[in-house]
């Protein structure tokens, strides 16, 4: 019964800004659907770049393998979910993405490829795809042949499905737009959210014995991450090329500046200095405020990816909308998350054993 | 993190017999006839290097086939396809020492060889291009009596920077790793001429436990720098082509795209070069079947993340709908220079397959086939880049064709002379095997084993 209390707070809170998510969408129907896109590419970005963390797992096989194993199949077990949390945005394509409303003015293969009914059917297609991954994963689970097996024909799936899936909710937003690494930055704000969630999720099961390679898989991530929108600027910049200029001018104009230097501070600057030391990759504190500052970040990087590409919006409305979602999707991804974990019998950091700073496991 | 997995060295071997068969290789070399036969080879390459160079300079530029709008070609196309050779040798040393992946122990020391002579033979590449060398000094930023300074925001200039850069931490990184090697081999020459070179080249090691302490933090300390400097250089050698905005070139995937195909064809060439010295000197115990496996691993996920750059390079193109980028991807697919991209794809990718199944990992020739394939294919990848980009600019009025001439097949070919001998040479005079990491691999093997 004692479980069962913050499961029902999490219900109570999630049906509450349900409501307020409806009257959002009476007021301002746009502002709404755009700031729920914002909060379910933050959100969503966890159990899927999970999965991709998990198949790397099975393929460099360490200590790391056995110490997330429990930590990513529970996070990976809300692919499903989210995936149904998508619905609100296929309801909405008309209203988000441009191509969806006009799309006899894009050239030939955008109008077919960007079509409605084509991005939705991609859509459902990929979370097929990424719950049977998700679910082969786990049958192949202890066997070492079937783990290398399925991961690495999977990894080549999940890599080209999910760049698609990058070019299909984001970069669409804006057809004159495109840039051959978009999908591949999809992929890194994945992996990396996917890395954090595992080690957060990791930290608090007590499953990691020592922090530091933790910290190093950490760090390596956030300088994936960093440099892949790194040499995208720097192509775009070099080239200036008004399609693609205009992506960059339309995320430094009208208060965006602020959001990307927080981007920039909060998901590469600090916590790369901070992870140069070698007191705070050894701090399973600090490892653990990194992770939740990473996965945090995801916010911010999906509200400057998605918010500039769409005209008409009430800013106001709009953050707060997008507060409202990140509790529904939030408390849904915790809920299912906590199932999970009771359901494999490791349910027991939730709600009053925390983690236990700077101790080894006993 | 970093547990170990299984035992990579047969563990029924003795540390001293390890250190006698890697210094008995420079101090009794095993096979002079054959060395002597592929250094007349590659001595005849250098030579064919001279003499191009020497046309090239007395004669310039127009020897080779490069004209407008073709006037990158050989060059700059061979250029990346050596310094990304160089690349692996860095990544399998300084990322695999800093991830801890023991394998890497017997291929470190030969792979970074590598990178230093794939650098030289890259660097060499731009110069011979300026046409008129010895204006190089032109790209550095020196107090001009007329106030002219080199266009610091050209990728042009970041090159010169970013090699010599490289040039210099690769060089650091190799010899800080042999300093110990060099000390065993000086521990063991008879001679006094041997005695003297590795005396004089091992700085006074003497071993001692605050040696191997500062040896150790300065090594892992290069490594450091090393690994970002590989994604940095290529990446910044990818910018000279994607930060134009020429339709092919101008491609914001390049840099990682780069990086991943300079791995591939890097790894490519250390598997190469470690299944010819491990059939050429016997060392089938420390370059085990189990490197070879690994090495196969990591050469078909290199193969297919740079299989990942070309098929998103097609899909942004067709996404794009722009003129000239279509017209581009259908110069690549059925224009003129069509046999260098399927060359590519079916060099790269087809053999490449082999490489899921185990057996064909473990079989120095079936690897030793696919790695010649893929370093033809990358060589054929760059060659498309180059041409198919160029060949038809934006208009009619200024599309043109690139054959390459005599001597741009001279210069290419007196690179391989270029890197050969000076690798030659070091198989020959150094130890080519890590010897105090192969014993200290050894010994952590041997001690796990007893318990």
């Amino acid at each position: 019964m004692g479980h069962d209390l913050p499961n029902r707070r999490l219900m109570i809170a999630a049906s509450g800004a349900v409501v307020l998510l409806v009257g959002g969408a009476l007021a301002d129907h746009r502002s709404t659907a755009a700031a729920y896109l914002v909060a379910w590419i933050a959100v969503g970005a966890i159990p899927i770049g999970t999965l991709g963390v998990l198949m790397t797992s099975y393929l460099v096989r360490r200590a790391w393998t056995d110490e997330l194993y429990p930590a990513m199949t529970a996070i990976c077990a809300t692919i499903p979910v989210i995936g149904l949390l998508f619905l609100p945005v296929l309801l909405n394509l008309a209203t988000l993405y441009p191509a969806a409303g006009h799309h006899e003015a894009l050239p030939a293969f955008k109008a077919v490829y960007l079509a409605p009914r084509f991005v939705a059917a991609r859509t459902v297609v990929y979370f097929v795809i990424w719950t049977w991954l998700a679910l082969r994963l786990q049958r192949a689970w202890p066997d070492p042949e079937r783990m290398a097996k399925a991961a690495s024909g999977g990894l080549i799936v999940y890599a080209i499905s999910v760049s698609l899936a990058g070019m299909d909710w984001m970069e669409a937003l804006e057809p004159r737009f495109h840039s051959s690494i978009y999908g591949l930055l999809y992929l890194g704000m994945l992996l990396l959210d996917g890395v954090a969630s595992a080690v957060g999720l990791g930290l608090l099961l007590r499953r990691i014995r020592k922090p530091r390679g933790y910290s190093a898989l950490l760090l390596s991530a956030i300088l994936f991450w960093a440099y892949l929108h790194a040499m995208q600027y720097i192509v775009i910049w070099s080239g200036n090329v008004p399609d693609e200029a205009a992506w960059y001018i339309d995320r430094s104009s009208d208060g965006w500046q602020f959001a990307l230097t927080l981007l920039a501070l909060g998901q590469f600057v600090f916590p790369f200095f901070a992870l140069l030391s070698r007191r705070v990759r050894a701090d399973r504190r600090w490892l653990l405020g990194l992770c939740a500052l990473t996965v945090s970040m995801r916010i911010c990087e999906s509200a400057i990816l998605v918010f500039p590409a769409i005209d008409g919006l009430r800013g106001w409305l709009s953050g707060i909308m997008l507060v409202v979602a990140l509790v529904v999707l939030v408390s849904l991804l915790v809920w299912r998350v906590v199932s999970a974990l009771r359901h494999s019998g490791l349910f027991g950091f939730w709600p009053s054993s925390g983690v236990r700073a700077g101790a080894e496991p006993q | 993190m970093t547990d170990r997995i299984a035992d990579i060295l047969p563990p029924d071997q003795s540390l001293g017999r390890v250190s006698d068969q890697l210094t008995g290789i420079p101090l009794h070399f095993p096979a002079r006839r054959r060395w002597w036969i592929a250094m007349i080879v590659a001595s005849g390459l250098l030579l064919l290097l001279v003499i191009s160079t020497t046309a090239l300079f007395t004669r310039g530029v127009g020897i080779w086939g490069i004209n407008i709008p073709v006037n990158w070609a050989f060059a700059i196309h061979n250029y990346v396809w050596w310094l990304g050779i160089g690349h692996a040798g860095t990544l399998i040393s300084a990322l695999l020492l800093l991830t801890g992946s023991e394998w890497r122990n017997s291929l470190n020391r030969f792979a970074e060889t590598m990178t230093l002579f794939a650098v030289i033979c890259a660097g060499i590449y731009p110069v011979l291009h300026l046409g008129r060398p010895w204006y190089l000094y032109w790209m550095f930023p020196y107090p001009a009596t007329m106030g002219v300074w080199p266009q610091f925001r050209s990728p042009l200039e970041w090159d010169i920077w970013a090699v010599l850069t490289y040039l210099t931490v690769s060089l650091a990184f190799w010899y800080t790793g042999l300093i110990p090697d060099l000390a065993a081999a000086r521990d063991r020459a008879k001679r006094r001429g041997w005695q003297i070179f590795f005396g004089i080249t091992a700085l006074g090691w003497r071993g001692s436990a605050p040696h191997w302490q500062r040896w150790s933090q300065a090594y892992r300390l290069t490594a450091g720098l090393a690994v970002p400097l590989v994604v940095s250089v290529h990446s910044e050698v990818s910018l000279l082509f994607a930060a134009g905005q020429i339709p092919g070139w101008h491609s914001t995937i390049f840099p990682p795209y780069f990086v991943l195909g300079a791995a591939f064809s890097g790894f490519a060439m250390v598997a190469i070069i470690a299944i010819a010295l491990r059939s050429l000197f016997g060392l089938g115990n420390l370059v085990t079947d189990d490197h070879l496996d690994v090495l196969g691993k990591v050469l078909l996920a290199c193969g297919l993340m740079t299989g990942y750059g070309y098929l998103f390079e097609v899909f942004d193109a067709l996404y794009s709908g722009g003129a000239h980028e279509m017209q581009t991807l259908s110069d690549r697919l059925i224009g003129a220079y069509a046999w260098t991209y399927w060359g590519a794809i079916v060099f790269n990718f087809v053999p490449l397959q082999g490489l899921w199944w185990r057996t064909i990992r473990r079989s120095g020739w079936m690897l030793l086939l696919i790695s010649i394939s893929v370093v033809i294919g990358m060589w054929l990848e760059r060659y498309m880049i180059l041409v198919t980009s160029l060949y038809r600019d934006f208009v009619v009025s200024s599309w043109g064709a690139f054959t390459p001439t005599f001597w741009d097949w001279s210069t290419y070919l007196g690179t391989i002379g270029l890197f050969l001998v000076p690798f030659l040479l070091a198989i020959r005079f150094i130890p080519m095997i890590s010897i105090f990491e192969s014993e200290e691999l050894l010994h952590e093997e041997q001690e796990a084993r007893r318990g």
